[in-house]
């Protein structure tokens, strides 16, 4: 009986592991292909339609990728569908584009060109996307919702299609395919499919890591006077932080409280209990590049060390808006230095003045941050009004 | 079934496609004919430069030919010299189990002729290329097409793109797809019946390995040997070492010699059929290497610079000249080549290298029988 249970659990467990690494691909497969542009028949070692199709992770990921040959990088192109966020590796360069932005015509669109297709008129849809010479070729039908077309369907490109209209060959690089060419295949590893987005480019940290180091040589540490001063805060703000790993699974979950002035300048964060070096707060005041950190009792703080830093940031994201609603925006911004894509949710319409690190004012509700090993970073926060006062003895 | 039997004795090696070795290229005042294998001349070296023969069957037919350069245009000939296609073609190739030639005339158009230069597809094409099912892909004007065997247009030359898409057994028609700007539709052509797909295939009886009789049988306690030094990477393979003297011992294969020799260091080994396994030493006197075989006996006495193996023979160098050693019969040859270029292995596992003085810029070849086909 235990066996039985066993075997059930494993089992139980198998088809749960395949329900939740759904990883799917589309890879061209033709031979006897014979064609008059000698340009386009060289499908041997260089083969100009090595290109694979694949929708990872049940349609989280979905990525063109065209396989490298010779000394060229073909682009690849990511759409993270849970951020709204298309990302496209041109040689060493990541771009983030929202989906709009990628796709500006919703994807596959109408062009006036036509022809007999086995004996039916098709109608030619191009792409909106440089990124691969790919169109299709529809016709009266009814749709299939599998295969390749159902890719295409999931990844949301097929929005120009009237209804009762079906895909019924598609063209790469001039090269015409029947929905057969389309080989379907499996994959384990949602991570590697994504490779090429997540570290396939040389990562210009450099100038990054340059300034950084700089600031810290800047630094200089700030002593105590015996100097006691009242502070003021205005805000409130209550957060939760959590790492999920590549697979979902929670790697930690914290809570913080910070208090802040209007502009965020000038900042206090108060911890439950003092950290591995006895420190329970730590003060930024930006507009004197000071940072304190102490312990605390209820309102009063104890200066333990500080210092004079340049709160510059060396880089700012540059965002994109996703979505707005009502006083809310949604943005989506990505790292340029390394793969790392946030969906940003902030509110600059109460609070125009709030700042922030690396993005722009406006005070942050929600920011979830994937990272190049797929480990994703999910972080809310709510905000008070109040008055919030503390005594700091430096 | 009495045509089967006479059909597989008759066409043992009818399929193969390889360099046949009863004529091999000779060459004399740089003009280039055939010998056979001796040195004897069949086919006078009149050519720029010439081929080796292939055969080439349909059915219980089969046509033994080599192609032929003169005046930096190609010909073909049958192994008693007649000239099939005269050499004024800038490309001729034989298409596979066919007596058909595609070829590339002077005027850079493609087309196809028949073992007796008729013409079956006229050379008015920008290409054409044999591909599945016997047919020829045409292309004209930047449009493709496609011819059969016969060299009959069965899908018109107005496409840009056609695939062979699969064949129907019982309606014995092939599907293609085809397509240009206008139309894609499916085509249907006749099914080509290979007259050598009912021929069958066999090969010659495989002449195996004499078994080897123990050459020398190690006892562990024996006094022939102090010291048993394995082989790098070979397991069963041992120098036995009394002295300082060496010899072999291949444990599997109950080969070996007692220690003899002042200096030995394993080689290589190889294996084939008809011989068995054949080890190959190294043997050194006075810094000049030398080579013997598992038994210990001595293939190349210790007089050369450099023993280098390459595919199917060594390279040799004595007193600063290249000499080539046939690994297939043991024959060293030195001649007044410099330089050797490639081996090949005709069919019936004869071996030639082609060897080039690169003083005068000559080649020729050398046969694994010592024969040097010039004169």
């Amino acid at each position: 009986m235990k066996q039985i249970k066993k075997i059930l659990s494993c089992l139980l467990f198998f088809c749960v592991s395949l329900f939740y690494a759904q990883n799917k691909g589309y890879s061209i497969n033709i031979d006897r292909l014979y064609l008059a542009d000698e340009s386009k028949s060289n499908n041997s070692d260089d083969s100009k339609i090595k290109i694979k199709f694949s929708s990872l992770d049940n349609g989280n990921y979905f990525v063109f990728n065209r396989l490298l040959y010779g000394n060229k990088t073909g682009k690849v192109l990511a759409y993270f569908k849970a951020f709204n966020t298309v990302v496209i590796r041109s040689q060493h360069k990541l771009s983030y584009l929202t989906f709009k932005e990628a796709f500006p015509k919703g994807g596959f669109y109408k062009t006036t060109t036509s022809k007999s297709l086995f004996g039916q008129q098709a109608t030619l849809y191009a792409f909106d996307n440089d990124v691969l010479d790919i169109k299709l070729w529809v016709a009266p039908g009814a749709r299939t919702g599998t295969g390749f077309e159902g890719y295409l369907n999931a990844m949301g490109l097929l929005q120009n299609l009237p209804k009762g209209n079906t895909i019924i060959a598609v063209s790469i690089l001039g090269i015409e395919l029947d929905m057969s060419n389309f080989k379907e295949d499996t994959y384990s590893n949602v991570k590697s499919n994504l490779s090429d987005v997540l570290v396939g480019f040389k990562e210009p940290k450099d100038s990054l890591l340059s300034c950084v180091d700089e600031k810290k040589q800047r630094e200089k540490p700030f002593v105590a006077n015996g100097e006691k001063i009242d502070l003021l805060f205005n805000y409130k703000i209550s957060s939760k932080i959590s790492l999920k790993d590549s697979k979902g699974k929670m790697v930690f979950e914290t809570n913080t409280l910070v208090y802040s002035n209007k502009d965020n300048s000038v900042s206090l964060q108060i911890f439950d209990e003092p950290n591995s070096e006895g420190i329970s707060f730590i003060y930024s005041n930006k507009n004197l590049g000071q940072i304190i950190e102490g312990t605390h009792n209820n309102d009063k703080l104890f200066m333990e060390n500080g210092k004079l830093i340049d709160f510059q940031d060396c880089y700012i994201l540059k965002e994109k808006i996703n979505a707005k609603k009502s006083n809310i925006t949604q943005l989506i911004a990505g790292d340029e230095y390394e793969f790392k894509l946030h969906l940003i949710e902030k509110n600059d319409v109460d609070f125009p003045d709030f700042t922030n690190q690396i993005i722009s004012n406006g005070f942050v509700s929600k920011r979830i941050t994937l990272t190049k090993d797929l480990e994703m970073q999910e972080y809310t926060s709510e905000i008070e009004l109040g008055t919030y006062k503390f005594k700091l003895e430096k | 079934m009495k045509k089967i039997i006479l059909l597989v004795l008759l066409l043992s090696t009818a399929y193969t496609y390889s360099q046949n070795s009863e004529l091999i290229p000779f060459v004399s005042n740089s003009k280039w004919g055939y010998s056979n294998r001796d040195g004897k001349l069949m086919i006078q070296p009149v050519y720029d430069s010439v081929g080796f023969f292939k055969r080439t069957s349909i059915g219980l037919k089969d046509l033994t030919f080599s192609y032929v350069y003169q005046n930096k245009k190609i010909g073909v000939i049958d192994a008693q010299n007649k000239q099939l296609l005269p050499p004024t073609y800038q490309y001729v190739k034989n298409v596979d189990e066919t007596f058909h030639f595609i070829a590339i005339n002077e005027a850079g158009k493609s087309g196809l002729v028949s073992n007796d230069n008729r013409v079956i597809i006229p050379f008015e094409y920008d290409w054409l290329d044999e591909v599945v099912n016997f047919s020829f892909i045409l292309k004209k004007n930047k449009k493709i097409g496609l011819a059969d065997v016969n060299g009959k247009i069965v899908i018109p030359v107005v496409y840009d793109q056609i695939v062979f898409v699969d064949e129907d057994e019982s309606t014995k028609k092939c599907r293609w797809r085809v397509s240009n700007e206008k139309v894609t539709e499916y085509l249907f052509t006749v099914s080509y019946e290979n007259p050598n797909s009912e021929v069958f295939q066999t090969v010659g009886s495989i002449e195996t390995a004499k078994s080897n009789l123990p050459s020398y049988v190690l006892d562990d306690n024996s006094k022939d040997f102090e010291e048993k030094i394995p082989i790098r990477y070979e397991s069963n393979l041992f120098l036995l070492r009394k002295k300082n003297i060496y010899g072999f011992w291949d444990f599997k294969e109950k080969i070996g010699f007692m220690p003899k020799f002042k200096k030995l260091d394993y080689f290589f080994n190889a294996y084939d059929f008809k011989r068995g396994k054949t080890h190959y030493l190294l043997i050194e006197d006075n810094d000049k290497k030398g080579l013997i075989d598992g038994y210990g006996n001595v293939l190349l006495e210790a007089n050369y610079e450099t023993i280098k193996k390459e595919y199917h023979y060594l390279e040799v160098i004595r007193n600063s000249e290249t000499g080539v050693f046939f690994l297939s019969t043991n024959k060293v040859v030195f001649s007044d080549f410099n330089k050797i270029k490639t081996a090949i292995e005709l069919d019936n596992d004869f071996v030639i290298v082609l060897v080039q003085n690169t003083t005068t810029n000559h080649y020729y070849y050398i046969g694994e029988n010592g024969v040097l086909f010039k004169n």
